[in-house]
């Protein structure tokens, strides 16, 4: 406790270190400052360099790179990678159970033919020169959303509603994609539009009922064709087979008519034959056969000469 | 002894030269151009494009302005010098949605947007000095110059001529570029975001869309019906003519079958005429005279000889 230090004396002793440490703190910060050089460029990226804000150079290749510290600066930028811009609606969760919104007043739009309609839009594209992207154009997404909605509902009051609904779906997207590059590329942006998708298309809520009517009026269109279609095929059928049947009768009848009139001259033909072996005796046989069969049913009157009715009483009958 | 005091400089003269670095120079971005300016007089500008800024020369109060393009580092005089930024990248200026009315008297909302750029700082500095009071100017300008087009065109070829538009558009900003040139602006592009009805005229567009649907929807049934009944009928005619041939057809089967028969009887009944009388007569006997007949006889025809035994 009672132990004085002098600084003094010790000070020799602490002048050596510090002369040896100072140098090595310097280099140590000068190093660690070169350090901070240091930056990557992942693969899908690309880079410009600016040096007193001036451009000097645009890295392309990805790796571990190396600026003056404090002097450059980096602006990096995803070049790979497929943007999007939704237009009448917002994911608001993305994944397997995407969940949307709806954004009315941004889909709601007038077509050709003065109807509304709501047109859900998705704009991909990418940015293909960082330099005009980075340079020429000052809020390039918010340019390029406004040129986007722009060239949509231009496009969209070119065509007729029935067009955009259904016929003309990917004309119109690709007539969106083509004027929208048009512009994009007067703008200097630096991007490419790869993709114009018409997502969905509906009538309003307001006209909606109308619209499924008419699709519904298309089904029973059809439906009533088949209908009948179904008769058609139900009465041609029939007719037919009646007409078959027809001549199937027909047919029948002739071979029975043919088939009766060769048996009944068939045997007129035998009698006939029978009879000219004996003409008179034939005919008073048949005669009387003929007699004998129809008398014994009948009640017979004679006529005599002074017009009295004698009753004859049958011969057969008598000895029945 | 004081050997390592000598490594303390480094650092100290490194701080110097940093702050002296910074007040004797300015870096002016790519993206930006720079007016100097020295006791409120503009002496010197940096901008992207020079040749947008040399006629600014034949001006008597710009006369000896220095003109830089570029961008990277320059000099100037610390505390003296001041140097103002202005963004020279293309700037998008959403103008509000605003009701105008065409030539047709139909009100019409429209939103625009316009693309614009400041190519000549010296002016902007002295006229606007700001973007937001330029996007006042430029609202008014634009506004009134669509106005002005629009009153000129139908409703109908402002929401649905693209070709009439564009070229409109394009007069526009023609027109527009003309007012603002002395404000070191350009305008690049003006379009219309949205062309819409007033709301109020929703009504009458859904009422008028709801009625094409019903006209649609009765069409395509009465079509169908139209349909069917074709396909109906067609089916019944064929059906109709299909039995008629096949009656004729059976009917002339019918009439082969009675002619053969006729043929038949005929050529044997023709080879005795006179038998075939008698014997026919006979048949006739036996089946018109069958049981419980009362027959009225002459005594004196055949009949009664037969009966009585040739009397």
């Amino acid at each position: 406790m009672d132990r004085v230090i002098n600084i003094r004396e010790i000070r020799p002793d602490v002048e050596a270190k510090i002369k040896t440490l100072v140098p090595l703190v310097l280099a140590v910060l000068a190093a660690l400052i070169l350090a901070t050089g240091f930056y990557t460029v992942d693969s899908g990226e690309e880079a410009v360099v600016l040096r007193f804000g001036r451009h000097v150079d645009t890295v392309v290749t990805s790796g571990l790179k190396w600026r003056i510290p404090l002097i450059d600066k980096v602006w990096k930028i995803k070049v790979s990678e497929l943007r999007r811009l939704e237009f009448g609606f917002r994911t608001v969760k993305e994944g397997a159970n995407a969940q949307y919104v709806e954004v009315p007043q941004e889909s709601l739009m007038l077509t050709g033919d003065e109807n509304l309609i709501n047109v859900e839009t998705i704009v991909q594209y990418r940015i293909v020169d960082i330099e005009k992207y980075l340079f020429l154009i000052d809020k390039g997404e918010e340019a390029l959303r406004a040129a986007a909605e722009a060239t949509i509902r231009r496009v969209i009051a070119n065509h007729p509603m029935d067009a955009a609904l259904t016929e003309n779906k990917s004309g119109i997207q690709q007539e969106i994609r083509d004027d929208l590059q048009y512009i994009v590329d007067r703008y200097n942006l630096g991007v490419m539009i790869t993709a114009v998708q018409l997502q969905d298309v509906y009538p309003p809520d307001e006209v909606d009922d109308a619209f499924k009517d008419v699709a519904s009026a298309r089904e029973d269109r059809a439906a009533f064709i088949n209908q009948a279609e179904t008769y058609a095929n139900e009465v041609i059928p029939r007719a037919r087979g009646n007409a078959a049947e027809a001549i199937n009768k027909a047919e029948a009848f002739k071979e029975q008519r043919i088939a009766q009139a060769r048996g009944d001259v068939a045997l007129f033909n035998e009698i006939l034959a029978e009879y000219r072996l004996g003409p008179e005796v034939t005919r008073t046989r048949l005669y009387l056969e003929v007699l004998e069969e129809i008398l014994p049913g009948m009640e017979v009157y004679i006529l005599d000469e002074q017009g009295n009715t004698i009753k004859w009483l049958p011969i057969g009958g008598g000895m029945q | 002894m004081r050997a390592w005091k000598k490594w303390l400089v480094v650092p100290a003269v490194l701080v110097v030269a940093v702050i002296l670095f910074n007040l004797l120079t300015f870096r002016v971005y790519v993206t930006e151009h720079a007016v100097v300016t020295r006791f409120g007089n503009v002496y010197k500008a940096v901008v992207a494009d020079a040749s947008r800024v040399e006629g600014i020369r034949n001006n008597p109060r710009f006369a000896g302005i220095e003109i830089v393009e570029g961008s990277g580092l320059f000099f100037k005089i610390p505390f003296i010098d001041k140097v103002e930024y202005y963004n020279c990248r293309l700037l998008t200026y959403d103008v509000d949605p605003r009701e105008v009315t065409t030539r047709d008297k139909k009100k019409v909302i429209l939103d625009n947007y316009a693309q614009w750029r400041i190519v000549n700082p010296v002016l902007f500095r002295v006229t606007m000095r700001t973007e937001a009071a330029a996007y006042v100017r430029l609202e008014d300008i634009i506004y009134s110059q669509l106005n002005q087009h629009i009153g000129k065109i139908d409703a109908e070829v402002l929401i649905s001529d693209k070709d009439h538009v564009t070229a409109m558009l394009a007069e526009i900003v023609q027109a527009a570029n003309a007012e603002v040139k002395d404000y070191g602006i350009e305008i690049i592009d003006v379009r219309i975001k949205r062309t819409d009805l007033p709301p109020e005229n929703n009504a009458n567009i859904f009422n008028r869309m709801r009625t094409e649907r019903e006209r649609m929807a009765m069409q395509y049934r009465s079509e169908g019906q139209e349909e069917a009944q074709k396909i109906r009928s067609e089916a019944d005619r064929q059906a109709a003519v299909i039995e008629a041939q096949a009656y004729a057809e059976a009917e002339r089967i019918r009439g082969e079958g009675e002619a053969e028969a006729l043929r038949i009887y005929a050529q044997a009944y023709n080879q005795d005429p006179e038998f075939y009388e008698f014997y026919r007569t006979l048949q006739a006997y036996r089946k018109a005279l069958q049981d419980n007949t009362t027959l009225v006889i002459d005594a004196d025809s055949d009949f009664a000889k037969f009966l009585f035994g040739h009397r």
